[in-house]
């Protein structure tokens, strides 16, 4: 037979195992892990070798011993210890996360915490500072900002602010010092201690502290825009320049000597420059942005500091419209002004005469039916822009009447 | 995260390694405080067999310095309960015959039973080598039985 026609066998069957293979192998013969070929060609050779047998018996029996010693069991209390293991990488890795941490741990971090940003705010921030911002703050608020014509004009109404304070309210002050006006013909219940509160809220400065409100009513159309406003003002499809009615938190001041005004809102095309301030609200009613092209009607309140508010309180019970004007041709308007006070059932309030002349300016005070109110604000603003507030005043007006003090400033001043 | 069970391969593997009682519970420990250290997958927090073997291998290098080879075991107020018809004494006289090595490879492989490639590669040896380290504790461990029997027969 031919090594071609012989079938093939296994390597190992060709070849007889030595001691030294077969003892390597019979490790994995007791693990059952020997392949088939081996597994034969191991059995064949264990069948004589006494040594291999042995060997196979001492692995049997290792094998079954280390079985027993796989139950073996430790201790709970070891165990338990053992469990508890940290180190320092595990301990970091456990607390990397704050859900990790503590509780108690926690929210020791979280009062530490907020009391030092606490303190630190009280320590760090400036108090003083702010609460004079803020009392300056809350003393004026912007109602409206309107364009300025031109810097001389906003030179102007600066000097007319400072001259409608002084020079013609102080007079307005003397006027009424003397002692014949509207209030004492009315009911005669003023004393000294009133024309002297009178005189006080008059002069211009001194009433800062009690800033009144204002309502800003434009200027109607077809009134001639200032000379020299710039031409985009002039434009008369431009939208109104009105914004809002801005009321701010209510200040902590007793509400008690806040007087409300209602004011027709007359939007008109042609923009007039013109700058308002007025005190917050503490409730406000009325719609604060007006809408233009639509009247509307605000309620402006009035304030004061808490000081003064507590003084006046008891003695401001009445009421006296202040209105303010700043006319171009005011030698030509002026006496137009006086007729409509008349027409109107208009008559002055002290010794001067409606239209009472003073350096470039013209003082009105006047009595007026209430029923006139409105009426005597329209036909002013024909003229120009007036702005006119509602302030509180120890003189208590008879029903039915309304008492107004005017002054109208000359633009070309 | 180190389960209850692995935490007690972990003992019982330096029990029987080191047969030093205070030597094996530090070992352990200090095993154990490493594992929760590691780097863990979300999927599996537990450590892996291998990362198991190699730090067992790691401790067991470090701490087996500290004692000498022919010492007297240790092992007087014993934390292992050794079930019914156990020798512990045939485990002492394979210890004192049996290299490191092979000691390790019987623990790992046939008493805790890690497989024979996570047991490599924690050693960072070949899986041809580690078999051979068992299949050598094995024998040997096997002669030291069947002497124990024929001193017990005689």
């Amino acid at each position: 037979m031919s090594d071609e026609q012989r079938p093939k066998q296994s390597p190992f069957t060709r070849k007889k195992l030595t001691p030294f293979l077969a003892h390597e192998m019979i490790y994995d013969y007791a693990s059952r892990t020997l392949e088939p070929e081996r597994r034969a060609a191991l059995e064949e050779f264990l069948e004589t070798d006494q040594e291999s047998q042995a060997l196979l018996k001492n692995i049997q029996n290792a094998q079954s011993y280390v079985t027993k010693l796989k139950a073996l069991s430790i201790e709970p209390q070891i165990l338990a210890h053992l469990l508890e293991a940290e180190s320092a990488l595990s301990l970091g890795r456990r607390y990397s996360s704050w859900r990790e941490w503590p509780e108690t741990l926690r929210w020791s971090i979280t009062a530490i915490t907020l009391s030092a940003v606490v303190a630190g705010s009280v320590a760090l921030v400036p108090w003083s500072k702010l609460t004079a911002k803020k009392t300056q703050a809350t003393d004026n608020v912007e109602v409206a900002q309107l364009a300025q014509s031109h810097p001389d004009d906003a030179e102007q109404v600066a000097a007319n602010d400072e001259g409608s304070g002084d020079e013609p309210l102080d007079s307005a002050a003397d006027e009424e010092s003397s002692g014949d006006d509207v209030a004492e013909t009315g009911d005669g219940t003023v004393d000294a201690d009133d024309e002297s509160d009178v005189a006080d809220e008059t002069s211009g400065d001194k009433v800062a502290g009690l800033a009144p409100a204002a309502v800003i009513i434009p200027t109607p159309a077809g009134t001639p825009p200032t000379p020299k406003a710039p031409p985009e003002l002039l434009d008369r499809s431009a939208p109104s320049p009105f914004v809002a009615f801005f009321f701010p938190p209510a200040p902590k001041a007793t509400p008690k000597l806040e007087a409300n005004v209602e004011a027709t809102l007359q939007p008109t095309p042609v923009a007039t420059p013109m700058v308002a301030e007025a005190r917050p609200t503490p409730k406000p009613t009325s719609t604060p942005t007006p809408a233009p092209g639509t009247n509307a009607s605000a309620q402006v309140v009035m304030g004061e500091t808490a000081d003064t508010h507590d003084k006046r309180d008891a003695k401001a019970k009445g009421l006296v419209y202040r209105a303010f004007m700043t006319l171009s041709d005011l030698d030509e308007i002026g006496p137009k002004i006086t007729a409509d006070i008349a027409a109107l059932g208009g008559e002055k309030a002290g010794d001067v005469e409606l239209g009472w002349k003073r350096d470039a300016g013209r003082y009105y005070h006047f009595v007026l039916p209430e029923s006139n109110e409105k009426k005597i604000l329209e036909r002013l603003q024909v003229y120009g822009p007036v702005r006119i507030s509602k302030d509180p005043h120890p003189r208590v007006m008879p029903e039915g009447q309304v008492r107004f003090i005017l002054w109208v400033e000359s633009a070309s001043q | 995260m180190v389960s209850a069970e692995q935490a007690r391969d972990i003992a019982l593997f330096f029990l029987l390694s080191l047969l030093d009682q205070k030597q094996a519970l530090q070992a352990a420990h200090k095993s154990i405080a490493q594992l929760k250290g590691m780097k863990s997958d979300k999927a599996s927090p537990s450590p892996s067999a291998s990362d198991i073997t190699h730090v067992l291998h790691q401790t067991f290098e470090a701490q087996r310095k500290a004692l000498s080879r022919n010492r007297p075991t240790d092992m007087s107020d014993v934390a292992l309960r050794f079930p019914a018809g156990t020798d512990f004494a045939t485990w002492q006289k394979f210890h004192r015959q049996a290299s490191d090595a092979e000691i390790t490879a019987v623990v790992l492989t046939k008493i805790i039973g890690f497989t024979e490639d996570d047991v490599a590669s924690g050693f960072n040896v070949s899986t041809g080598t580690m078999k051979y380290r068992v299949a050598k504790g094995m024998r040997q461990l096997g002669a030291v039985l069947s002497k124990t029997e024929t001193r017990g027969s005689v």
